[in-house]
């Protein structure tokens, strides 16, 4: 059943919560060690967490019985001829995202990594490689850059359901990027799209596009929660369009959902602006449109409304069905069950929340 | 345990060979020690933290800890 459980990546390990008769935190799991992103792998049912070991760097965890027992696999390993700018090697910094391939590919996975490494595993993760066409893009040496972390890095993925082999990328900072052919060749995707921090806020790559998301059920439609405000395209990232409010809240952020099935219905958690990375007046909010950002609501019920400084990171929102869940970088998980309108607080004393992730109950 | 090598990077790869995968949780895919581990030979810290060519005797002792960092 979908939003029965919630896989939420903290600073602090990963925490489990489950939908009984309330929401409740059920199990703990890799306590102490900072787990940027967990997901499910909905063909599977498997339980993956990227670890951010302080001491002993990035690691690769799966799980096939909801956290009670881990499995370590190899972390992605950059080539030994990889360099950064001037030569500089190349070497894993952080396991930023973890993606998931087509139905009919039930051992392929995507890891989205800093310092802009795409890696791939078609054995269900027991080996990955990077995927050399977009290392080897040219723009990367000259035009790719640090946004939120140190290096560029990967943090979206979105496998278009109708073909695995069309893929796109979210990249900060270089922007959106799409192959369509099984990784081989990669092109910037990135037209109408505003980069303010650049001396040309039109170039092709550059961007920051906090977090790229598709619709399933109109591929063609993408999101994304930019450093710039919020965008949208309906012609498969050919084209992007602003969508956010120029004087409301619904404009600066990192988290975007879209509703599974209805590609004009989209939530963000808005903050101040890219200077002030707080709630928007110290009072917490989502905002949600029903018509493909023409007009945004905005929802505060269940929120706090003072003395706030809440907001979301990229991967701490998301949507299953009229459940809407996000967590906060100050440690609250806050969750709906009316598509976003109102809220109930499951913990506001947790770790600085990485990432939140619906999954079906075990 | 007991290892082999005349370097800190021999010594540690004779370990791999017992124990596979603990030699990634020291060092990156260059060989060069995490930025907050620390090892000793004795009570010296190792130099060349890049490819961990410092020497290790013979009955030499050679220490892992966690660096002190974080919060």
């Amino acid at each position: 059943m979908a939003g029965s459980m919630l896989a939420v990546g903290t600073r602090k390990g990963l925490l489990l919560f489950a939908q009984q008769r309330s929401w409740k935190l059920v199990r703990e799991c890799h306590i102490g060690v900072p787990v940027p992103y967990a997901a499910v792998d909905p063909r599977s049912g498997t339980l993956w967490a990227s670890l951010d070991h302080g001491h002993w760097g990035q690691k690769l965890q799966r799980s096939t019985n909801m956290g009670v027992d881990w499995q370590e696999l190899p972390a992605p390993k950059y080539p030994e001829d990889a360099t950064l700018r001037e030569d500089k090697p190349a070497t894993l910094r952080y396991l930023w995202v973890i993606g998931f391939g087509g139905a009919e590919q039930p051992g392929r996975i995507y890891i989205g990594t800093e310092p802009g490494g795409l890696f791939v595993s078609d054995d269900g993760g027991e080996s990955c490689r990077l995927v050399e066409g977009l290392w080897n893009h040219p723009s990367r040496p000259g035009h790719w850059m640090g946004g939120g972390r140190d290096e560029a890095g990967i943090h979206s993925i979105v496998v278009d359901p109708r073909d695995p082999r069309h893929i796109m990328v979210g990249i900060s900072c270089a922007g959106v990027f799409e192959s369509f052919d099984d990784c081989q060749t990669w092109a910037p995707r990135n037209k109408g799209l505003k980069a303010a921090f650049l001396p040309d806020p039109t170039v092709d790559i550059g961007h920051d596009p906090h977090l790229l998301v598709g619709c399933a059920g109109s591929p063609d439609v993408l999101w994304q929660q930019n450093h710039c405000g919020i965008f949208r395209s309906v012609d498969g990232a050919k084209n992007w369009q602003a969508v956010h409010e120029e004087q409301g809240p619904a404009n600066f952020g990192f988290a975007i959902a879209v509703d599974d099935q209805n590609a004009d219905t989209a939530w963000v958690v808005p903050a101040t602006s890219d200077e002030v990375r707080v709630a928007v007046d110290r009072a917490l909010c989502v905002c949600r449109t029903d018509d493909a950002g023409r007009s945004w609501k905005t929802f505060r019920q269940g929120l706090p409304q003072s003395d706030c400084y809440d907001f979301a990171f990229r991967h701490a929102l998301d949507v299953g069905a009229d459940n809407v869940a996000f967590g906060t970088a100050t440690g609250s998980l806050y969750h709906s069950a009316d598509r976003g309108e109102t809220w109930q607080c499951l913990g506001d004393h947790l770790p600085p929340i990485y990432s939140v992730r619906f999954a079906a109950g075990e | 345990m007991q290892a082999e090598g005349v370097t800190v990077a021999e010594t540690l790869l004779d370990v791999e060979r017992n124990y596979p995968g603990v030699r990634d949780y020291l060092v990156d895919e260059r060989g060069s020690l995490r930025k907050h581990v620390n090892i000793f030979i004795g009570e010296a810290l190792v130099r060349d933290r890049a490819a961990l060519s410092d020497p290790v005797t013979e009955d030499a002792e050679v220490f892992v800890f966690q660096a002190l960092s974080g919060g």
